[in-house]
């Protein structure tokens, strides 16, 4: 967990650098914070180390764009279920809100089991200034 | 994250400054179960400086609600900027508890 604010000062100091709007940033943010902690918590349970790499960059028509690499073990987190969110504080449970955020926050996510390891590109679509 | 507990009336005013995420969440639910422990059953979360939350913060909010629940309890909010409320709205939380504009409407759900 302490490597959380070295990844998120990477990518968020590239963003603002990009002039990336301050709604975006959040989004972004949230989701970095959401992947590496389930990969940190879920995906080397055996082993105890692992790396996790993370690349972003910005693209011509205006998506920026995030790239989540792990070695663990398979995790596609599209294929989760959303939890139910019509239900009460008393039967509501506790996981799966962090997916969940993921997908409505980013505007795109694909996964990929590549020879042994995770791969998740998202794409932020950032909204156009009108003058 | 800085977290400051004022007792107004028959409640307890939680107001949160800076970020609850998977660092700090964990700091925020053990504080206020303390003080549910300590028979503090009504609460005013004021979100007005909450900068950023993540699932752990929700997470967090979640359970000291059914803590509070439990024990005949609960926890309502206010002051939420425009960012924080999507993400309670996307995960349903808006639903679930009620959200005020001020502090003092958010106190006024306690007075009997």
């Amino acid at each position: 967990m302490e490597y959380l604010e070295t990844f998120r000062s990477y990518v968020l100091g590239k963003a603002e650098k990009w002039g990336i709007d301050q709604e975006t940033l959040f989004k972004i943010e949230l989701v970095l914070e959401e992947l590496l902690t389930n990969v940190i918590r879920y995906a080397y349970v055996d082993g105890g180390n692992g790396d996790v790499e993370v690349e972003c960059s910005f693209e011509d028509n205006g998506r920026f764009h995030l790239s989540i690499h792990d070695w663990g073990k398979p995790f596609d987190p599209l294929g989760r279920e959303d939890p139910d969110l019509t239900k009460g504080v008393n039967e509501r449970e506790i996981g799966g809100l962090g997916i969940h955020l993921v997908r409505q926050m980013a505007d795109q996510v694909s996964y990929r089991r590549e020879a042994n390891s995770n791969r998740l590109k998202l794409y932020f679509q950032i909204p156009t200034v009108c003058t | 994250m800085e977290v400051k507990f004022d007792k107004q009336g028959n409640a307890l005013v939680v107001a949160v400054k800076g970020r609850m995420d998977a660092i700090t969440a964990p700091d925020f639910e053990s504080q206020c179960s303390n003080y549910i422990d300590e028979g503090h059953i009504l609460m005013v979360a004021d979100l007005a400086e909450l900068e950023y939350i993540s699932s752990a913060g929700l997470r967090s909010i979640l359970q000291i609600s059914k803590k509070l629940k439990q024990k005949k309890g609960q926890i309502n909010f206010c002051c939420l900027s425009g960012i924080i409320q999507h993400v309670f709205t996307i995960s349903g939380f808006d639903s679930m508890f009620s959200f005020h504009d001020s502090v003092a409407q958010a106190l006024l759900q306690y007075e009997r």
